[in-house]
């Protein structure tokens, strides 16, 4: 299945904390529909923030695990954002850092 | 002015007015991925206030080179914890000297650092930089460093100078001759059960 991130948010721009939980609920709902797959399409973004990115990935990341994530969805058409592969990579290396205390530390 | 109090939970819309982003707000904006409690109602708030300024030029959030240093430094200070492993720490038992030696000369550091700058300018529009020039020293360092540190001080003035409205979770601030919005619920029943002189003045 393909969801597309422009038609979810009706805009080039994948910004806010509140865009990225769209996208985590449609995701959320293809899988509710057993699909195998889900492709979260980029096509038509022109700037993706990793806010956004920890609102949609990084919630799936906590909701289903690393296993499932990996295996089920998968980011396409990002080639045209700036530094999308770097945002997405510190998601998942955030994701696994999340027991070790450092992010309560940058917080204190 | 006395101090005023923004309940988030029943005033969402923004005001009117200017703003200023408590550090550990703009942290999560930022990128650092949320971890306490209402930060997503604050993002959501953020979401507001910006667009609100988009439409209103008149309207800016502030920031202030003394909370931008705050940020970058939590940001790298949090990105370098990832690489200080077991072997790291053996071999520089001092964070901060592996911090100056080792990973601030590192192209990971030069990366995550460009990261962290492009997440913070695609909000640049609406940002403006302000700072206390030409505030006596005395009247800066002259505060209660019992309730509120240097940054919250540097804040505080800056807020006040402006009549910007602060959005943070910190409760030190109540009591300062400020406008200050939150979902802090202390804070708020604080601010609900304070003394009826108190209420009058305000």
């Amino acid at each position: 299945m393909n969801i597309s991130v422009s038609d979810i948010l009706k805009s080039q721009n994948a910004v806010f904390h509140e865009d990225g939980l769209f996208v985590f609920d449609a995701v959320v709902a293809a899988m509710d529909a057993n699909e195998k797959e889900v492709e979260v399409s980029f096509d038509g973004i022109r700037v993706c923030t990793t806010q956004f990115l920890n609102a949609s990935f990084g919630k799936l990341l906590l909701t289903y695990g690393e296993d499932v994530v990996k295996q089920k969805v998968h980011p396409v058409s990002y080639s045209a954002i700036n530094a999308f592969s770097e945002k997405y990579t510190l998601v998942w290396e955030n994701f696994h850092e999340k027991n070790k205390g450092f992010l309560e530390e940058a917080y204190a | 002015m006395a101090f005023d109090l923004i309940d988030l939970k029943y005033s969402s819309n923004p005001k009117d007015c200017c703003y200023f982003f408590d550090s550990n707000i703009l942290l999560p904006i930022l990128g650092l991925p949320n971890n306490w409690q209402n930060t997503g109602d604050y993002l959501r708030y953020f979401k507001s206030v910006y667009t609100n300024c988009l439409e209103n030029p008149h309207l800016r959030i502030y920031t202030c080179t003394n909370q931008l240093s705050e940020i970058f430094n939590i940001l790298m200070n949090f990105e370098m914890q990832k690489i200080y492993g077991e072997k790291e720490r053996k071999d520089y038992p001092n964070a901060k000297k592996f911090f100056k030696d080792v990973f601030r000369p590192s192209a990971n550091y030069e990366r995550k650092f460009e990261l962290y700058k492009q997440e913070f300018l695609n909000y640049a529009d609406v940002f403006d930089v302000i700072d206390l020039g030409g505030m006596p020293l005395n009247d800066l360092l002259n505060f209660d460093a019992k309730v509120l540190d240097f940054n919250d001080q540097v804040i505080l003035q800056c807020v006040k100078n402006t009549g910007a409205i602060l959005v943070s979770d910190d409760k030190d601030f109540y009591g300062c001759d400020i406008t200050q919005a939150t979902l802090n619920g202390i804070l708020i029943k604080r601010f609900k059960d304070r003394p009826i002189a108190a209420v009058a003045k305000s």
